[in-house]
């Protein structure tokens, strides 16, 4: 087999119209949060009496935020995400509002001084997490520098207004300083950001490729399994062939112990054909396989595989006993696959229940559930032992012991069968006396 | 006159076995390896029935055999068994009922073959005459 390197070549866009959509719609829920803030710090500065402050231009941002936002949330509700571009033009359109509005904020709020202009941060983690150019947060980050910097030109040059509870002087020194520190902190955080996306895409991507990388193993796997199993079942076939024309068709004078000696041989080779089979089964099960659900009325199956096991559980001398099958009521399951696991656990149930021995088919209704229960006087499953049961190639110890044939892959098969048409199976057994188990599907 | 029956697989053991068991019954038997080989015999000779191996060399080299054979005016009336070891086991069962018009044969039989059953079978499917 190939080595297998994992490689991150296969590209896969990081965020799906729709993941984004989900972001978009989690920059509107925190655009109420902080509107709710905001509308707070303003009552707050009114009961303090901060009255440098313009209430009503603080309280008009909030309410153009809300419209704002309002028109947003009626937008990514309507229409349904379609392309990553246009998702991303949302973010960015919201990311340039808030960036006017937080400029419009922080001039109210006292320029260089107000606390405000913290927020721009905000917008360039939320840049470096969505935008997938490395460039993009760069130009977020730049837009934020400028729009301060303009603002407290502006207000440094007296085009607008300062306003502010502290200091009136201003001092170009102290301006230029506040603004480099701003401008060192946006742009760490922009690279800071940035960096830390880039490595997380890449270990996503590289996840990405794996999972698909394991997915193909596992079917190349499979196949693999399948032809082998198909070309192991060849040379037996035709060993037992062989041995089935001398035993039963020619007429040769074969001494008792040399007969037996190729009964034994047939035994053995058919022990191979059964584990091959059973291989192959499950080859084929591992495959999700499309299949289509009829309306299966299994009271009309039932007898069908009953009279199918008869023979085999008169020749053991056991009682199949049917407890009549009355429903007719019928539901959504592939019929291929809910005879097989009839089949399956009934012929589990005769080939391991001793001599002279009982099995009872059973069926129950309830208003959610169709039950099935096959019990049988069989040799039961060791109490240890029955955690096991469903786990493929497993055969508890008493099961070797009665029946050498076996692979120990029928309950594992069946237990996919059941599952896969959303049924469940259950059991309860004592070693020696006998096995139940249930199945039941959901009637809906 | 003792009935001819062709047999097609390309696994000479099985046809071997096969062989014997239906010479016991008095049965004539004649055989090939391949496909298109088996055609021209059949052609030749007429047998009263065929008995074709679904998978040699690929999958369904055997499906397309049969359909050669029902769609040749001169032997589209030889009844076939096809053999398989392509089982209620696989998930690939064949429903004759539903699939009649798509399986131009007449009769499955899964391996390995047994003498008993190969010989029912065959005696069931042969024409009357």
């Amino acid at each position: 087999m190939p080595k297998r390197t994992f490689s991150a070549s296969i590209k896969h866009s990081f965020y799906t119209p729709n993941s984004l959509r989900r972001k978009n719609l989690w920059l509107v829920n925190l655009r109420w949060v902080s509107s709710i803030a905001l509308a707070i710090f303003i009552l707050a500065l009114f009961i303090f009496k901060f009255e440098e402050y313009p209430y009503f231009a603080l309280i008009d941002i909030v309410l153009i935020l809300l419209v704002f936002n309002s028109f947003l949330l009626f937008y990514l509700k309507k229409r349904k995400p379609k392309y990553l571009k246009t998702e991303e033009y949302f973010v960015l359109a919201q990311i340039i509002i808030d960036y006017v509005l937080l400029t419009v904020l922080v001039h109210f709020t006292g320029g260089i001084d107000s606390p405000f202009h913290l927020i721009y941060l905000f917008h360039i983690i939320i840049a470096s997490v969505i935008f997938e150019k490395k460039y993009q947060p760069f130009i977020i980050a730049a837009v934020a520098v400028l729009s301060l910097s303009m603002l407290v030109f502006m207000e440094y040059v007296h085009m607008l207004s300062h306003f502010s509870s502290g200091v009136k002087v201003y001092n170009m020194y102290d301006i230029i300083l506040a603004l480099s520190v701003f401008y060192v902190t946006i742009f760490t955080s922009t690279y800071i950001g940035v960096t830390l996306m880039t490595r997380h895409k890449k270990v996503k991507n590289l996840i990405f490729a794996q999972n698909e990388e394991l997915e193909k193993a596992d079917k190349e796997k499979m196949q693999f399994f399948r032809l082998v199993s198909h070309e192991l079942k060849s040379p037996i076939i035709a060993v037992q062939s062989s041995i089935n024309v001398v035993l039963d068709v020619m007429d040769t004078n074969l001494k008792p112990k040399a007969i037996d000696m190729l009964e034994r041989g047939r035994k053995r080779t058919q022990q191979m054909i059964e584990i091959l089979k059973d291989l192959v089964s499950l080859s084929y099960e591992e495959k999700e396989e499309e299949h289509e659900p009829e309306l299966v009325v299994p009271c009309e199956h039932i007898p069908e595989v009953i009279d199918y096991y008869r023979p085999l559980a008169e020749e053991k001398n056991i009682q199949l006993i049917e407890t009549v099958c009355k429903q007719r009521k019928g539901f959504q399951l592939d019929k291929f696959i809910f005879e097989k696991i009839i089949t399956n656990l009934i012929s589990n149930a005769v080939r391991y229940t001793p001599k002279g021995g009982k099995v009872t088919i059973k069926t129950d209704l309830d208003d959610n559930y169709w039950y099935l229960l096959i019990s049988d006087t069989g040799i039961g499953i060791p109490e240890d032992e029955q955690g096991l049961i469903f786990k493929e190639f497993y055969r508890a110890r008493n099961a070797k012991k009665f029946e050498v044939v076996g692979t120990g892959l029928g309950m594992s098969i069946i237990k996919k069968l059941v599952e896969q048409e959303n049924g469940e199976i259950s059991f309860i057994s004592t070693e020696g006396q006998g096995s139940t188990f249930t199945v039941r599907f959901p009637l809906k | 006159m003792s009935k001819k029956i062709m047999i097609i697989d390309d696994d000479i053991d099985l046809v071997e076995a096969m062989r014997i068991t239906l010479e016991t019954d008095n049965y004539e038997v004649i055989d090939a390896q391949e496909g298109q080989k088996g055609l021209e015999i059949m052609k030749k000779e007429k047998p009263d029935l065929l008995i074709l191996d679904v998978m040699m060399g690929t999958m369904d080299e055997g499906f397309h055999i049969a359909y050669q054979i029902r769609n040749d005016e001169e032997i589209k009336d030889i009844p076939i068994l096809m053999i398989t070891a392509v089982g209620a086991q696989t998930g690939f069962e064949f429903d004759m009922q539903r699939d009649e018009d798509f399986l131009p044969v007449n009769e499955f039989i899964e391996k390995p073959v047994n003498p008993q059953v190969l010989l029912n079978t065959v005696k069931r499917n042969l024409p009357i005459a």
